[in-house]
């Protein structure tokens, strides 16, 4: 073996799994400990001036070395919420991935071959942080504003019902995507307020649009199961704007934001229809197709009243049988 | 009870007259239309009042008629205390009067509606002016009229009034006999002023003031034979009251002479249920043995239930800074039928609203047209009464020539008392314009399904653009 290859590195970690410093040591063995004679020093008071010692087995092995501490060496696992309490070990094997801690400090032993993940293609678009989508998103906004004011301008005696609009929409989206470069900024070191921004501002675009084309499909078709269950794909379209916040808060773990939004969109879906069933007896958003819309998009033929009448036979079964449902509140 | 203190106890009414008795039903000048035993039901309840004081007191004078009245009346009037079978305290107070031997005696149904559907949680006590109580059981109602047939338990010694049968003269004057508010006996002048024909069930106009506490009482004519029993008042007029006639007292009468025993809970329901059953299906033959009248609402023809005692309120609300037009219709039986305080029934109400514009595009047109649709509500399933809605819709189209087609719903609750009986609230939106459309709500009211279906059936069929 060269002595490239004997060499190693000792990386110093921090609580969170993060490396703090790295030392490179080309000859073995390598003392730890806080005092100044030591190959690495360690600020820690709980560290004893001589802590630990790593040394190459006779057999080989590469192993860490209590010499003779009072708080001792322990091996723990990544996560330190699982972390047991251990009795302290005289000697650790050491493979690339044993995490050692001596005192509060941890650190991991790596050989100069260790064998590093392939280079990750980037795939960020650089170009679209700060004010770029910022700025199309507060378009798309100004957009969205007047165009519902526009909606609800039906009497000639609105005063700033334009300027209000706007500013609604605009100052909603902000406290929005100000929470979420928030928590940017805490999990991901920069807050990418103009990225939440238009993340924010598209779904909100996506789910105005999906709604307004639900709501003319369910008219035109009659569907009302589409019209009455509105607020559920309302929910879905959330849970698909909260993995993008997620993703663009952590874009190394994209798995993660996904298993995060499904979680989310599980949960907020059985709230709500938890919430429905017990207000309402019913899981939909309202008890009939409750939009109307232009004579030309209705593609079904109407029902003849004796038809649509003879229906009610079926909602006297469904109320007979609720009769006694809340019997509880007064003897039947 | 003591005349000075009638007189100052009437006085009392007056001076208290906006704090105490009765609140709109119907706000604004709708409140023409107000329930009548909307008003009657919620004077029966006992209302706690503090005597006035000394200075309120200004005594006027009764006609010697009057005094002669009550001295001869007062021995078979009572007040009908309903109390609460746990703690005994007053629920309902109304008042009564002796008929027949036996303690055979006659109250408004209202006054003791809690004791007949709930008599496990309810007691009723009967007491007289010189303050002798006795036990209450009730042998027969008449929900229809308001009127049910008591019997005072142990002292049937109490002198029974005489039922009167002739035909009164308009102007004749009646007295008016009751413990109003609870605050003791009273008797009231006024004048018969003929029978109104409610839709189905004629009462007595009387010109005179009844209060809270008086529902039951007997109002008698100058002989001292009972004409009607004091049933309610219209809270927007001036001393407009309403008495049940004798007739329906004699019938009654007739009909329960022979039960000997208060029938269980079980019973009076299903005899409620029959009641409101032969109620609904008059209701409906009559609405429905012609084609249904319509009005004119734009171009179109909004069908409505004119029947007898049908008010029809019209509504143009329509600012002039709108860019669209908008009108309302409403028409709304004048009387109800009222099992309980919650539960009004047996009643069909129709409202019809108008939109149309000339300078709005069909988009924003439609936005306004299908918020007003969507603005409709159908009840809760936490209703004591009623079953939650439910509920189906589709596209329809009525079979005559003017038919135009509508979105509409159809909800259905059950009457979760009175089996067979059910709510029927019709919504339909036409949808043959882009630019103007007629929203119709109509509600039938404890109905059959067979009856429920036919007059949905019928507005649906009517509704439509004018020849």
């Amino acid at each position: 073996m060269s002595e490239l290859e004997l060499a190693v590195i000792i990386e110093l970690l921090d609580r969170n799994g993060v490396v703090v410093s790295r030392h490179r040591c080309s000859e073995l063995p390598v003392n730890i400990g806080r005092g100044y004679g030591n190959h690495v020093i360690v600020d820690d008071p709980f560290v004893a001036p001589t802590h630990v010692r790593i040394e190459r087995r006779d057999d080989g092995v590469l192993v860490a070395r209590d010499t003779d501490s009072r708080n001792g060496i322990h091996a723990v696992s990544r996560w330190s919420l699982w972390q047991r309490v251990t009795k302290p070990s005289t000697e650790i094997v050491l493979t690339p991935d044993t995490l050692v801690r001596a005192g509060h400090s941890t650190f991991r032993v790596r050989p100069v071959g260790y064998a590093v993940a392939p280079e990750r293609l980037d795939k960020t678009s650089h170009g679209w942080e700060g004010m770029r989508p910022a700025i199309v998103a507060l378009a798309l906004l100004c957009v969205l504003g007047l165009f519902s004011a526009w909606s609800a301008d039906t009497s000639t005696q609105e005063n700033l019902l334009y300027q209000t609009s706007v500013a609604t929409f605009v100052g909603a989206m902000l406290l929005w995507a100000g929470a979420w470069a928030l928590l940017n900024r805490l999990f991901g070191g920069r807050a990418r307020f103009g990225r939440h921004l238009l993340i924010g501002t598209a779904l909100l675009v996506a789910s105005l649009v999906t709604s307004f084309v639900a709501e003319l499909l369910a008219y035109a078709f009659s569907l009302e199961w589409l019209s009455r269950y509105e607020s559920y794909l309302s929910l879905a379209l959330l849970s698909i704007a909260v993995y993008f916040h997620v993703a663009t808060i952590m874009p190394l773990s994209l798995a993660f934001a996904r298993r995060f939004a499904v979680a989310l969109t599980v949960l907020g879906t059985a709230t709500f229809a938890m919430y429905r069933y017990s207000t309402e007896h019913q899981l939909g958003d309202s008890l009939y197709m409750s939009s109307l819309h232009w004579p030309a998009v209705r593609m079904v033929a109407p029902t003849s009243t004796a038809t649509f009448v003879d229906a009610t036979a079926n909602l006297k079964a469904r109320a007979d049988a609720r009769r006694k449902d809340n019997a509880g509140s007064e003897e039947f | 009870m003591r005349l000075a203190e009638f007189l100052r106890l009437r006085h009392g009414m007056r001076s208290d007259r906006s704090g105490g008795v009765c609140r709109r039903a119907i706000a604004g000048s709708r409140a023409a239309t107000a329930c009548v035993l909307v008003a009657s039901v919620v004077c029966a309840q006992g209302v706690a009042q503090t005597a006035p004081t000394a200075t309120d007191i200004k005594p006027q004078e009764l006609s010697r008629d009057a005094t002669r009245i009550y001295e001869r009346a007062k021995s078979s009037l009572f007040q009908v205390r309903v109390l609460t079978a746990s703690g005994r305290s007053q629920a309902t107070t109304g008042s009564g009067f002796v008929v027949g031997s036996g303690g055979l005696a006659i109250t408004n149904y209202h006054v003791v509606a809690k004791l007949v559907l709930d008599p496990n949680r309810y007691v009723a006590e009967a007491v007289t002016a010189s303050g002798e109580r006795d036990d209450v059981t009730v042998l027969k109602i008449d929900v229809l009229h308001d009127l049910a047939l008591i019997r005072i338990a142990k002292r049937r010694d109490w002198p029974p009034l005489k039922i009167s049968s002739r035909a009164l003269r308009q102007g004749e004057r009646l007295y008016s006999l009751g413990n109003p508010l609870d605050l003791g006996f009273a008797i009231s002048e006024g004048a018969f002023n003929g029978q109104i024909t409610r839709p189905y069930y004629p009462q007595i106009l009387f010109s005179g003031a009844i209060n809270s506490g008086m529902s039951g009482g007997p109002s008698v004519d100058e002989s001292g034979e009972v004409v009607g029993v004091n049933v309610s008042k219209r809270l927007d007029g001036e001393q407009i009251s309403f008495l049940v006639p004798a007739q329906f007292v004699a019938a009654l009468l007739q009909r329960g002479t022979a039960i000997a025993a208060q029938p269980s809970q079980q019973e009076f329901r299903s005899e409620i249920g029959q009641q409101l059953t032969t109620h609904q299906s008059m209701m409906a033959d009559q609405l429905l043995k012609a084609p249904l009248a319509t009005r004119a609402m734009g171009p179109y023809a909004a069908p409505i239930n004119e029947m007898q005692g049908i008010r029809c309120w019209g509504d143009d609300p329509s600012m002039p800074q709108l860019k669209y037009h908008y009108s309302r219709l409403h028409c709304q039986n004048e009387s109800v039928v009222g099992v309980e305080d919650a539960l009004r029934t047996g009643f069909i109400n129709v409202r019809h609203e108008y939109y149309a514009t000339e300078q709005l595009d069909s988009f924003r047109f439609l936005q306004i047209y299908g918020k007003s649709y969507k603005n409709e509500t159908f009840g809760s399933h936490r209703d004591r009464h009623r079953t939650g809605p439910e509920c189906t819709d589709a596209f329809v189209k009525g079979d005559s020539q003017n038919s135009v087609p509508v979105r509409a719903v159809v909800c259905v609750r059950a009457l979760r008392k009175f089996e067979g009986l059910y709510d029927f609230a019709l919504m339909a939106a036409t949808v043959d314009d882009s630019h103007s459309g007629l929203h119709t709500r109509m509600d039938a009211s404890g109905v059959t399904l067979e009856n429920g279906q036919r007059i949905t059936k019928a507005f649906l069929d009517a509704i439509g653009r004018r020849p």
